[in-house]
């Protein structure tokens, strides 16, 4: 996502569970449901939903838009480790983590070339896991 | 999450009037062109976006820039949306901060009876300046909830939804419009807290801060 000619942004991703979460977020319905809460003079029912499409002129080209948005995600890199240790210290976020098994990724630091200075060059991959996606302004 | 009170005992004036204007040919605002939310086509009166994301503010660029009617949105979004569609003409925008309401006096296609609208934006917590629509008047009451992210544990969500009870005085949503792309059970996220404190852990043992625009929050 972004003016033409411009290069994706590095991205983090967990390397554990990528396809099946990538799997899910395509199939996830993407549209606007009315609902009406209270009958109408027709008498229809609560709580039907129907497909609203003249909400949005994109309704029936969304996913593809969508898909067209997307920046392409490199290739993870083969430096990643895979670490299953939880974060540590009394964290109240520990046990969503326990619960949840997400391995932490660890990034190996490689030496530094003498043009960067101090600092060191990490690979990162792509943030696909992190959903829902940040759609581009 | 809930998000209603309970139906109050018999119907009030508002909802009267929304039926007979029902009789007469005019549904909900959203469906016959009184009000558009986003959605920039043109052939309504007045115009609200959630959000600033590219999928929500279609037709606002079109050639020409923006001149089809007042446009209302919210005050950050307001100040991003010139950067984003520079042909926008800053006088049709209405900015509306989370919470308040706007009074709108529109006419009917139809029969050209006058038809009264307040509307009301609560925070949708989707991104910055993200709104939630609660319109309220001669057409019933009716939610637009764009896109929208209300955790349980949020203190933010439990005031948007209190401005929303607050909002509804005891009423009852007529229809709700509901964005659900990512309602389905099978999609489980990390709260933000959560996602946040990764990436902070992430940038520290990196060394290197990469600033990151598809970062969810």
């Amino acid at each position: 996502m972004g003016d033409s000619g411009s290069k994706p942004q590095a991205r983090v991703t967990w390397v554990t569970g990528r396809r099946r979460n990538q799997e899910t977020i395509n199939d996830a319905p993407k549209h606007i449901v009315k609902i009406p809460i209270r009958k109408d003079d027709q008498g229809r029912s609560k709580h039907s939903a129907v497909v609203i499409e003249p909400l949005r002129d994109d309704h029936d080209n969304r996913e593809k838009s969508t898909q067209l948005d997307k920046a392409p995600p490199p290739e993870p890199s083969k430096s990643l480790l895979i670490e299953e240790t939880p974060l540590s210290g009394p964290d109240p976020t520990t046990s969503y983590w326990q619960a949840r098994a997400p391995p932490m990724v660890v990034y190996n630091k490689f030496p530094s070339s003498p043009s960067m200075g101090s600092s060191e060059a990490v690979q990162v991959d792509d943030l696909s896991d992190f959903s829902p996606e940040t759609k581009e302004v | 999450m809930p998000l209603f009170p309970s139906s109050p005992k018999g119907q009030n004036s508002n909802r009267r009037r929304a039926r007979e204007l029902r009789r007469e040919g005019v549904g909900p605002a959203m469906d016959e062109g009184l009000v558009s939310v986003d959605k920039f086509s043109g052939g309504s009166q007045a115009y609200f976006l959630t959000h600033l994301h590219q999928d929500h503010t279609r037709g606002l660029g079109a050639a020409g820039g923006w001149r089809h009617g007042p446009l209302y949105c919210s005050p950050v979004t307001a100040r991003l949306l010139p950067t984003r569609f520079p042909g926008v003409d800053a006088s049709l925008l209405r900015p509306l901060a989370p919470g308040a309401s706007a009074s709108l006096s529109l006419s009917s296609p139809s029969t050209g009876r006058a038809v009264s609208v307040v509307v009301t934006a609560i925070p949708a917590l989707h991104c910055p300046g993200s709104l939630m629509y609660l319109f309220r008047g001669d057409l019933g009451c009716m939610l637009y909830t764009g896109d929208f992210r209300w955790e349980l544990r949020c203190k933010r969500a439990r005031a948007a939804k209190k401005a929303l009870l607050d909002a509804l005085a005891g009423d009852t949503v007529d229809v709700l419009y509901l964005d659900n792309t990512y309602c389905h059970p099978s999609l489980s996220f990390p709260p933000r807290p959560i996602v946040a404190e990764q990436v902070s852990f992430a940038a520290s043992v990196s060394n290197v801060w990469r600033p990151c625009q598809f970062l969810p929050f």
